[in-house]
């Protein structure tokens, strides 16, 4: 079921009616929520739903388990025995056929042939998220950040609340439990606050990625005849997709969850805003970078053991971070890239210098902090090439035009419609970049006339400029 | 809660107020009557296949028209049909065509042109879920109260698991308001008739209204190609749906008796290979009908006897074949075209 489809909107209200009109203790409303949560998850494939199940069973057991053994042995075995699995789940449905045919690859550079036996094999929604949930819970057990759940349901809430249980973001046991555990009460501000960032989450997702991807797939699938100019034009616009795609998905995960009384961790802060790569990752995707930074790149020494240590953790979890997305080199390439990035700011112990919002309490950026966020988006563009391309290849060839003669030419079939848009957008981003989301606090001490003309804007603009209706990209993740 | 929803109803209240409004101003104000309305919007949007083919006196040279839905028009090339039987045709497929649509544009076509002895190919095609396509005019337009009764009922026969039923209504339900409170056609109105169907032709090129999946001028199709082998189809299905076959083949038989008593020679039918397991009772319940009645079908679908046509190497995805498997279906349908002629002896009038 997707976000911006027919099914959830009629989902949604059956389900805010059941649960603040039907179910108004605690209990019956987890029991609600896990059952809809199911649901929302078997609408894609029931047959998955059991391995989510069953992912969610062995994490509550180990868990458990990990708490209740006395020595560090037992607690250890249970422990890797949940890595193992949940690892293992995803090496199959994942990465099976990516190692399978790079070995056979490989060996066929040594003169060998060997026919890899790969299977057909739908990825299960969300895995990549719900597993990442299960092992961030057992690990904090395992090193006592927190005590373990004992109640199946509110622990199987956490795995699989229906906002973050297909794209995220990653919540973390000690953030999302005691909210799962604590009596929720109405709160209309709250549900107000909910409905408007599910409308901006809206607006990005329909308006801006599904417009963009339109020209953005047409330029990709056809780029070897295409100039450096149309390339160039199409890979900015990969950028606003994807950023709007996944921030938008976040967006209305994050007010979806704040209209049932509870509070996800933020996963997006105004990325394109950043003046060097170090705040962009800082606003990228957090949850996903924090939980790599908790249980990779801490345990692994971090930042402690000297220039060496720091270069090889911060390339392993960049790493590591494009392998995530998926089982392709231009994602492993992707990560490379940005950890280069990221090597002089950490070398030069720069990588912490802007964590202030850009520009704060003024209306423009200066010319310098203007210059660096055109440089760090830039960078981020070039990146995200690889992201977008079928294969490493296709990302060198692009890049190849994109520097050619060929850049100084017109960009072809470029829409001016979707490029008003963007400015706009770019605008109203610009203008709420010290807010949650952008719109969090327009107009908010307007009257209500003034109010409501903003949200009625925002719904006509989604009728009227909604592009063709595209899966969210993170979904395959 | 109470307060919560209570100004939720008073904020939908004004877009209620202003869909009505934009209602009235289309249905009275905008043009004078609905059917030159939809004229309108129908020759500017998306079928200007038919519109340029009404519009262009030198088509009435055709003695044969195909008509269909994606599997027609994607997979039957009249070039390579006329050059092996020598008639002269022309492809009038449409994606995404609801079957009553369909007939609709049968009549459409054949009422305009001055030449009414034709030969008519024309696709059986399953009363496909209107939902997901709802958007589509060519869709809203042909929905009325009695097929959308027709169409629902076929639906909830054969979605019979609750959430799933569920949404199918819920799509359909909408596409029932989509038309009705004119949405589209109030997006039409505010933004202006801008958009184009792609790719009917390739490159100006007339083709005769036949483009194939695989080189359409639109790049983005090529990126849903995904050929696969089509799971085995059923020669005599048992499971599916055929209740409705009956109430739809009434409707046909309406339009068919239509179309001879107007002049039109020959009414030949084609079922296409690659539809969907839910549908192929309800298609070969249709056949076996049309076949009792002295109709003649070009069944393409069955599997034992045209099984290269379910292959990958023909495939462009799973419902549709590429361009080499559309002319290998032009060949079998030619074939089989020739050798009915000359079981029944009849002569192409050109």
């Amino acid at each position: 079921m997707l976000f911006n489809s027919l099914d959830f909107a009629l989902f949604l209200p059956v389900v805010f009616l059941l649960y603040w009109l039907v179910t108004r203790q605690l209990k019956p409303q987890n029991i609600l929520l896990l059952v809809a949560s199911y649901f929302f998850y078997a609408c894609w494939d029931y047959r998955f739903l059991f391995l989510l199940i069953f992912s969610t069973l062995l994490d509550f057991y180990t868990g458990l388990k990990i708490s209740d053994s006395s020595e560090k042995k037992g607690k250890k075995f249970w422990l890797w025995t949940s890595i193992i699995v949940n690892l293992g789940f995803l090496g199959v449905f994942k990465y099976y056929n990516f190692f399978i045919s790079s070995f056979a690859e490989s060996v066929s550079y040594l003169g060998l042939s060997v026919n890899p036996w790969t299977f057909e094999i739908i990825l299960p929604v969300g895995i990549s998220f719900y597993t990442f949930h299960g092992l961030s819970y057992v690990i904090d057990i395992y090193y006592d950040r927190i005590r373990p759940e004992r109640n199946f349901v509110d622990y199987a809430v956490f795995v699989s609340f229906f906002p973050l249980l297909v794209a995220g973001p990653i919540e973390r046991a000690t953030h999302l439990l005691p909210q799962i555990k604590k009596p929720r009460i109405f709160n209309y501000s709250k549900a107000v606050d909910g409905l408007r960032q599910i409308l901006w989450g809206l607006f990005k997702k329909v308006v801006i990625a599904d417009n963009c991807a339109v020209y953005v797939n047409d330029i990709f699938n056809s780029s070897g005849n295409q100039s450096g100019a149309t390339l160039l034009f199409a890979s900015v616009l990969f950028a606003f997709q994807i950023y709007c795609d996944f921030s938008g998905y976040s967006d209305i995960a994050l007010g979806t969850a704040r209209m049932f009384g509870i509070e996800l961790l933020r996963n997006f802060a105004f990325p394109y805003f950043s003046r060097d790569i170090a705040e962009f990752w800082r606003r990228w995707h957090i949850s996903l970078s924090s939980w790599f930074r908790d249980y990779v790149y801490i345990p692994l020494g971090g930042s402690k053991g000297g220039t060496w240590m720091k270069v090889r953790n911060t390339f392993i979890i960049f790493l590591l971070s494009g392998f995530w997305h998926g089982a392709n080199w231009t994602f492993i390439v992707w990560g490379a890239l940005n950890a280069l990035y990221f090597m002089p700011l950490l070398l030069m112990n720069r990588n912490r210098q802007n964590l202030e919002i850009v520009a704060h309490g003024r209306v423009l950026p200066s010319i310098r902090e203007a210059g660096n966020i055109t440089m760090t988006f830039g960078l981020t563009v070039l990146a995200w090439i690889f992201f977008r391309s079928e294969s490493v290849g296709q990302a060198t060839s692009i890049i190849n035009e994109i520097f050619s003669s060929s850049l100084l030419t017109l960009p072809v079939d470029m829409s001016t419609s979707l490029v008003a848009l963007l400015i706009v957008f770019i605008a109203v981003e610009w203008m709420g970049r010290e807010n949650k989301y952008a719109i969090e606090k327009m107009f908010l001490t307007q009257p209500r006339v003034v109010r409501w003309g903003l949200y009625y804007t925002i719904a006509a603009t989604i009728f009227l400029f909604a592009g063709k209706e595209q899966q969210f990209i993170y979904f395959q993740f | 809660v109470k307060n919560f929803l209570t100004r939720l109803v008073i904020f939908f209240i004004p877009v209620l107020v202003a869909v009505f409004a934009m209602n009235f101003y289309l249905w009275n104000g905008y043009t004078p009557n609905r059917l030159a309305r939809y004229a309108r919007f129908e020759e500017h949007q998306l079928v200007q296949k038919y519109a340029s083919f009404l519009r262009d006196d030198s088509t009435s040279n055709y003695n044969t028209l195909f008509f269909g839905t994606s599997r027609i028009y994607r997979h039957v090339n009249p070039a390579v049909f006329d050059s092996l039987t020598g008639t002269s045709s022309y492809n009038l497929g449409f994606s995404n065509l609801f079957p009553f649509r369909l007939y609709d544009m049968v009549d459409v076509v054949i009422d305009s042109k001055a030449r009414k002895d034709v030969d008519v190919f024309i696709e059986i095609a399953p009363l496909a879920q209107i939902g997901g396509n709802y958007r589509v005019l060519p869709i809203q337009n042909s929905i009325t109260f009695e097929r959308l009764e027709i169409a629902f009922d076929y639906l909830r026969r054969y979605e019979n698991k609750t959430y799933q039923s569920s949404g199918v209504w819920g799509r359909n339900v909408l596409a029932f308001a989509w038309k009705y409170f004119s949405f589209e056609l109030i997006k039409n109105v505010l933004l202006g008739d801008t958009k184009t169907h792609p790719g009917w032709d390739k490159d100006g090129i007339d083709t005769k209204g036949f483009v194939p999946l695989d080189i359409e001028n639109d790049q983005s199709y090529l990126s849903r190609r995904h050929p696969v082998d089509h799971p085995f189809t059923d020669v005599n299905p048992k499971d599916g749906n055929s209740v409705d076959a009956d109430l739809f083949y009434q409707f046909m038989l309406q339009r068919l008796t239509r179309l001879k008593a107007i002049g039109v020679r020959n009414v030949y039918f084609i079922l296409p290979p690659r539809t969907f397991k839910r549908d192929r009772l309800f298609l070969v319940t249709v056949r076996r009908q049309l076949e009792k009645d002295g109709f003649k079908v070009f069944d393409l679908s069955n599997p034992e006897k045209y099984g290269t046509l379910y292959s990958k190497e023909y495939a462009f995805d799973r419902s549709h074949l590429d361009s080499g498997g559309a002319k290998l279906l032009t060949i079998y349908l030619a074939q089989a075209f020739l050798e009915y002629k000359s079981q029944n002896k009849i002569l192409v009038n050109n």
